[in-house]
């Protein structure tokens, strides 16, 4: 029974076949937090709240609803915005209990990676919050998604039963998994420039050169060279030379993208974190080394890590304005 | 307000012919900036005369109540019921400077410290007389340079405008740090830095030396007007310094909006000890 409410965190997965499962799952874990007096937020599209306030009656009143494509905004971000709610919530003796499905429709398959690890990622990162989240996947999704979503999520919930999942996959593993296919090599002809010195003034205003002629918005363009110098900075730190920057744009399914690429020969220790769990306000001890990398995740549109004996590579991407070039 | 002849020069950079003034509100700007100049002046051998209204006045820049050979005060008004005597004091200056030059002295430095002088009767007209000597004995000469401190405490709006006017250089305090690709200035008011340029990890160690000689127990201002970049790193030095015991908060002022959207993105904004001041 989802019933027993122990205080320890859960994350689930809803699996469901049109609106009478959604609702058989949704609703008894919503009710629940209510008489628990937990903080019950649903992040859903604007269909599906109807739908959950014609069920709850006058509970809806209680519940808080967010509008999932706001929610769902950047992996990252939505993961430590869910974080300090969830903090926030115990800090007032309060469980967090959260309706999210996740929205894939309009994603790329690089972001449906980085949503699918974050759902693997905050089961690390939410452990010690006591939260309650339940996610719901409808049949219709890829396959994929709803396969991945079985090893992210610890257990499975059909109508008000809930049960451990015998596909869950450790975090750190999953997270792995999503690397395991080499990174496409650079355009050919991508120019390599070569960092030797700490001095990285210079590297803005190359990196500011190259990015000239695109549409790149003044805020962007800050937020790129804060994240290329914190990695340089990382690679001179850590890292092993050559290192190297390479820049280059793409355009894929008419979504132009700016790719910054930096590269060194050195290898992260296991255990590196990757940037992916956010650091909390009050815990902030680890001020030094590939902390700044949670940063530049949140500065990029997405990040890309590849480590090993064949060295480091970090692709940062940036979005760009308009489709195909307009 | 910066008027559109006046020029703005660290003490340090002043040259011969500069008459400058330094408008000053605090003790602390006024032994920061002074005493550099002071300092400066005897150290590459050249006369000192410190223009006052008291004889027994502390110089600033040197021990107090120490003899150097190269420094001399001159008190421009012995006594309370004496007044500031415009002409006194040119002649008191020429003979000063004839003196420097008997003694092959190569520079002169002059501090004339008078808006004291703003409180007698005509205090105005007495001073903007003395201002033109200053003019006139510095302007054209290849050897004198001169800084007039105002003490804002002193002097009404009008004063201040009036007597800006008679320079045509401002001082300003010297760089802490200075370099092509940043420049480090203490700020009085309010009290912190003034950054300007780049900043990144290759000059984390020089923005701690400089927050480390500010006082102690107060918020610090910086002001991010004239920085273009800054890191990870040093925002994360700066939270840790604002979390030190006695520190109070770090405020960030006049950040470009650039800056601050990335200050937003990563949320440091948040971080307690740091605060976004005003406006760009």
């Amino acid at each position: 029974m989802i019933g027993t409410v122990t205080g320890a965190f859960t994350h689930r997965v809803l699996p469901y076949a049109g609106v009478d499962e959604y609702l058989d799952g949704a609703i008894p874990f919503v009710r629940e937090g209510i008489a628990a007096g937990d903080r019950v937020v649903c992040v859903s599209t604007v269909g599906r709240e109807e739908l959950l306030r014609d069920e709850l009656g006058a509970a809806a009143g209680e519940v808080e609803f967010v509008d999932a494509a706001a929610w769902y905004g950047h992996p990252s971000r939505t993961l430590a915005d869910c974080l300090s709610d969830a903090d926030a919530s115990a800090g007032e003796g309060r469980r967090l209990r959260l309706l999210g499905e996740p929205v894939w429709a309009f994603r790329s398959p690089l972001e449906v990676l980085e949503w699918q690890r974050a759902e693997a990622i905050l089961n690390v990162a939410f452990r010690d919050t006591g939260a309650s989240l339940l996610c719901p996947y409808a049949a219709s999704l890829p396959p994929g998604v709803v396969a991945a979503a079985r090893k992210t999520h610890p257990e499975t919930v059909r109508g008000d039963r809930a049960s451990a999942n015998p596909g869950f996959v450790d975090p750190w593993a999953f997270s792995a998994q999503c690397d395991d296919e080499p990174l496409p090599s650079p355009p050919d002809g991508t120019f390599a420039l070569r960092i030797e010195r700490p001095d990285l003034y210079w590297l803005r205003a190359y990196v500011a050169d190259q990015v000239r002629h695109t549409a790149l918005s003044g805020e962007d363009l800050q937020r790129l060279l804060v994240a290329v110098t914190e990695v340089v900075t990382n690679a001179l730190r850590h890292g092993e030379p050559p290192i190297a920057l390479r820049v280059w744009t793409r355009v894929d399914a008419g979504e132009r993208s700016l790719v910054c690429e930096v590269t060194d020969a050195g290898s992260w220790r296991d255990g590196s974190g990757y940037g992916l769990i956010p650091p909390r306000p009050d815990r902030r001890t680890a001020a030094q080394g590939r902390f700044g990398l949670w940063a530049v995740r949140l500065l990029c549109s997405l990040v890309q890590i590849r480590t090993g004996e064949a060295g480091t590579t970090v692709r940062m991407w940036l979005r760009l304005p308009g489709r195909d070039g307009a | 307000m910066d008027t559109l002849w006046s020029v703005r020069r660290p003490v340090s950079d002043l040259r011969p012919g500069d008459h400058a003034c330094l408008a000053y509100a605090g003790e602390d700007e006024f032994q920061h900036v002074v005493g550099a100049y002071v300092r400066g002046g005897l150290r590459a051998r050249e006369a000192v005369l410190y223009l006052t209204g008291d004889a027994a006045a502390a110089v600033p820049g040197v021990p107090p109540r120490a003899a150097h050979r190269l420094l001399t005060v001159i008190a421009a008004d012995e006594g309370p019921r004496a007044r500031l005597d415009p002409e006194a004091v040119r002649d008191a200056l020429a003979a000063e400077v004839a003196r420097a030059d008997r003694h092959g002295v190569r520079a002169v430095r002059i501090i004339a410290d008078l808006t004291w002088a703003l409180r007698r009767p005509d205090g105005l007209e007495v001073l903007l007389a003395c201002e033109e000597h200053l003019e006139r004995i510095t302007a054209p000469s290849t050897r004198v340079t001169a800084i007039c401190p105002l003490d804002r405490r002193r002097c009404d709006a009008a004063d201040l405008e009036a007597l800006r006017a008679r320079h045509a250089v401002r001082a300003a305090p010297d760089p802490e740090f200075e370099d092509p690709v940043l420049t480090i200035v203490r700020t009085f008011q309010p009290a912190g830095l003034s950054l300007s340029g780049e900043l990144d990890a290759s000059r984390h160690a020089v923005l701690d030396q400089a927050l480390a000689i500010l006082p102690a127990g107060r918020d610090i201002h910086l002001d991010m007007a004239g920085l273009g970049f800054i890191d990870l790193g040093a925002i994360n030095l700066l939270a840790d310094v604002a979390g030190r015991a006695g520190t109070g908060s770090v405020v960030l002022d006049r950040m470009a909006p650039e800056m601050r959207a990335v200050l937003d993105t990563v949320g440091w904004a948040r971080l307690p000890g740091l605060r976004v001041g005003a406006p760009a």
